[in-house]
């Protein structure tokens, strides 16, 4: 009874907080599960004049594209490395600005985080523009200053695919450091200050207190944050692989990954069933991936695992 | 305890409201607005009335004393940049007309093309109403597979409802919509044939270059015809040795070049001479055909008449030749090309063609009119359908507006935008007039010759027709290998045919990697459905 009664408590004290979730719960339950059921539609034959339930079922068959060609490890082999590779140097760079934004105390700070922050808020179909300036074979930057200017010739950059792994991960970073090191400097800037001065009476050099104090505290939110980012490993930034190249044939190689894949295919087919296959197949193994990476850190540190 | 039930009770109530208010606002569409266009206007009541009245059948005539509320239909097209401003007030004036001609009246859903497909496609897998739609933005073919068109035949209703449409378009043109032997749609009048191996080029640059070669092009009539490609080749590379500062070509779908038939409206399977005297589904890319042309290309690429920079460049052709970008371009010849290439760019362009008028196997059901399975009201919508083409008043509005206020007609009979309006101050100028079903019907823009469609028509009749013309292939069996090759071509396409690649090698790896991706599987079942096709024809 006096249990009960503490729970009772409990609850009454957080309804209003129930009350501020029910409209994000609404639009979870609306937006990311009453669609789930459609799922189904994945392994059918699809006629819109059956629907999606009485359509016939079909087993795997719309899932064979994925896996039927030589592109299927291409398409698996790109948007699992470039991921990984976005993952790590993303971090460590937001990072990295984070902490010396934080340590900065220039009045010009405002301004640097802005800066730093504008690439994220330009459209990709922009950036790719940019990056063609730079890099346009007859008129590009690149090869009429640059190279030019060192007496080399010019490169084919939208033909030759040797580059284009480092272009991708430089333009991915200048393009989202920004962002991604907002979450990195509030955490930071919310540390408790006398932890610092404690160091620096103590006699503690900055990169001491850096690596003793900032990266220590930090490593919950780097842990979450690039769970999260493990979860999506299966999915890649479209506009970055579509239209940052220019669509170019010859870059597929380097530059296709199962998001671009499934657009390129189907573009022409307009097939229902083939692209859902796609997504299940991307959210399955993202989730298995999120499961495991969250395991292993539950093994190595118990604290900062998710669940 | 009680307590969370409850909240979770009041949630999933929330959500389920929440979704039925959903549901309603897209049915609720067809109920609105039902009475809005009175029975007044005594003028174009009689008029209609007339028109229409040579095909009513007795069982139309019944069909329109039956209903006794005002039918609301839903009729979706495109254009490409969405809604124009002033279409309610167009609509308003085409429902005067099928009131009391009909007892319809309907609402249009134009969307823009970027978001055609996608729109549809939700639309018609939610359910909402859409009874009439173009195909444009959406290949028929896509519609056709995932099952969102009626047959209209069933219960013949073509056949009692849809007279003028046959009358209109011919029984043969309308046959080119048959999928299976199915009808889902109807073509509509426009420049269906293409002139092929044409170019556009500018007309200062082809001058000086003749004059180089030694050669009097035809800048009299509107298209100058020459015997073979080769004269283009040529005239390509003089051009780039009496002007080396402007790129002189700007390749694109260079199989319009080619002396082939896109089977079925992909050049994955192919028949070959234009699909006379011929059959046989074959590799395009093992062709002769393909492997010559790609080496002449190659040849103008190495002789610097082409840019690297081609493969990337998304820039419009006509876009770029205005901007001086580049001299000439690949285009499609029918009558009215050199009006509306010069136009286009600015500049007086000429049209060399070296191939026949052709009339491929996708010409003519390219962008049907169709009725989809939403439709709420089989009979009204092939009704109203059928005077989509009858009505030559109901085409003036949907291609040129309301007179007075988008439009005047001149002494001479040409129409014409009113005093200080201009088309970007015209509150419908759709720019897509080549999608209205009977476009004949309406008037012609100030510009054109008034005698275009006669043109136009005598142009699509007098085509070369390829034996393959009204087949439509079905890629459900093979989409798996569909999909593969195309990624395989995508990835190939622009390197080899603008010539960046070194043929001889090139070419063999795609045919090697399309192999692998299934391309034979393709064409045998191209070659079979192609064989359907013939034999039902037969």
């Amino acid at each position: 009874m006096a249990n009960e009664k503490v729970t009772f408590k409990k609850v009454k004290k957080y309804v209003p907080l129930y009350v501020m979730m029910i409209p994000g719960l609404l639009y979870l339950i609306i937006n990311n599960y009453m669609p789930m059921p459609g799922l189904v539609i994945a392994f059918k034959t699809y006629s819109a004049k059956k629907g999606i339930y009485g359509s016939p079922w079909c087993g795997f068959a719309n899932f064979k594209y994925l896996f039927a060609t030589s592109d299927a490890w291409v398409i698996t082999r790109n948007t699992i490395l470039y991921n990984v590779a976005f993952i790590l140097i993303n971090t460590v760079l937001s990072i990295l600005v984070a902490i010396i934004l934080s340590e900065l105390t220039s009045r010009l700070k405002k301004f640097y985080q802005s800066a730093i922050l504008l690439p994220h808020l330009i459209s990709t179909v922009i950036i790719a523009y940019l990056v063609y300036g730079f890099l346009c074979v007859d008129t590009g930057f690149v090869n009429t200053s640059i190279l030019a200017a060192m007496g080399k010739d010019p490169v084919m950059w939208y033909t030759e695919t040797k580059y284009w792994p480092f272009i991708l991960i430089f333009v991915s970073a200048w393009k989202s450091v920004g962002y991604n090191c907002i979450v990195y400097l509030a955490t930071i800037l919310g540390f408790d200050r006398a932890y610092y001065e404690a160091a620096t009476i103590d006699g503690c050099t900055k990169i001491q207190q850096i690596t003793k104090i900032t990266l220590p505290m930090l490593k919950p939110t780097i842990i979450m944050l690039t769970l999260m980012a493990v979860g999506r490993i299966f999915y890649s930034d479209f506009g970055l692989f579509y239209q940052v190249p220019m669509n170019s044939g010859s870059l597929y190689p380097v530059t296709q990954t199962i998001d671009t894949y499934v657009f390129r295919g189907l573009l022409q087919l307009g097939n229902v069933s083939m692209s859902s296959a796609a997504g299940v197949y991307q959210s399955l193994v993202g989730f298995v991936l999120v499961l495991g990476a969250n395991l292993a850190v539950r093994k190595v540190d118990p604290e900062s695992a998710l669940f | 305890m009680k307590k969370r039930i409850f909240a979770a009770m009041a949630a999933t109530l929330m959500a389920a409201t929440a979704l039925a208010a959903c549901g309603n606002s897209s049915s609720g569409t067809s109920s609105k607005e039902n009475s809005t266009p009175s029975t007044s206007e005594s003028g174009s009541d009689s008029e209609t009335g007339e028109e229409s009245e040579a095909a009513t059948t007795d069982a139309a005539a019944e069909a329109i004393a039956n209903r006794t509320e005002t039918q609301h239909l839903v009729v979706s097209w495109m254009t490409w940049t969405g809604s124009p401003t002033d279409l309610q007030m167009v609509v308003d004036k085409m429902n005067e007309l099928t009131v009391p001609a009909l007892n319809i009246d309907v609402e249009m859903e134009v969307t823009d093309y970027a978001s055609r497909n996608q729109t549809l496609t939700l639309q018609l897998t939610g359910g909402e109403q859409i009874d009439i739609m173009s195909c444009l933005g959406m290949p028929f073919a896509n519609a056709v597979q995932n099952d969102y068109l009626i047959d209209l035949e069933e219960e013949d209703l073509i056949q009692t409802y849809g007279q003028d449409i046959i009358d209109t378009m011919g029984q043969s043109f309308v046959d080119t919509c048959r999928v299976g032997g199915v009808l889902y749609g109807v073509p509509n009048q426009r420049d269906m044939a293409q002139g092929r191996q044409a170019m556009c080029i500018r007309t200062d640059y082809l001058k000086d270059a003749c004059e180089s070669l030694g050669i009097t092009p035809d800048l009299e009539n509107e298209v100058w015809k020459v015997d073979s490609m080769d004269v283009i080749f040529d005239v390509i590379k003089a051009m780039h040795d009496t002007h080396p500062e402007i790129v002189s070509f700007k390749p694109g779908t260079v199989t319009n070049h080619m002396a082939i038939d896109a089977l079925g409206g992909n050049v994955f399977g192919v028949l070959e001479n234009w699909g006379q005297d011929t059959t046989e589904v074959v590799n395009l890319f093992e062709s002769d055909t393909y492997i010559d042309y790609i080496k002449e290309m190659r040849e103008l690429y190495e002789y610097g008449c082409i840019s690297a920079d081609s493969v990337t460049d998304t820039t419009a052709d006509m876009a770029g030749a205005a901007a001086g970008s580049w001299a000439s371009y690949i285009t499609v010849v029918k009558p009215g090309s050199k009006t509306q290439e010069s136009k286009g760019t600015g500049m007086d362009m000429t049209i060399v063609q070296a191939g026949p008028n052709f009339l491929y196997s996708t010409a003519a059901n390219g962008m049907p009119w169709v009725i989809t399975l939403n439709t709420v009201d089989k009979v009204a919508a092939m009704q109203y359908l059928n005077f989509m083409y009858a009505s030559s008043e109901w085409n003036d509005l949907f291609c040129w507006g309301v007179e007075g206020t988008h439009y005047v007609v001149s002494d001479d009979g040409h129409y014409t935008f009113p005093e200080g309006v201009t088309s970007s101050t015209s509150g419908y100028c759709t720019n897509v007039t080549w999608i209205a079903p009977a476009q004949f019907k309406a008037g012609v823009w100030e510009g054109d010759d008034l005698d275009l469609w006669d043109r136009i028509d005598a142009f699509n009749n007098n085509a070369m027709v390829s034996n393959g013309s009204g087949f439509i292939f079905d890629t459900t069996p093979v989409s798996t290998q569909y999909t593969a090759v195309t990624n395989v071509y995508n990835e190939y396409q622009k390197s080899i045919e603008y010539g960046v690649l070194d043929p001889d090698t090139a070419i063999p790896e795609m045919n090697e990697k399309m192999k692998t991706a299934g391309l034979e599987d393709i064409i045998a079942e191209k070659q079979k459905q192609f064989d359907e096709f013939l034999a039902t024809k037969n």
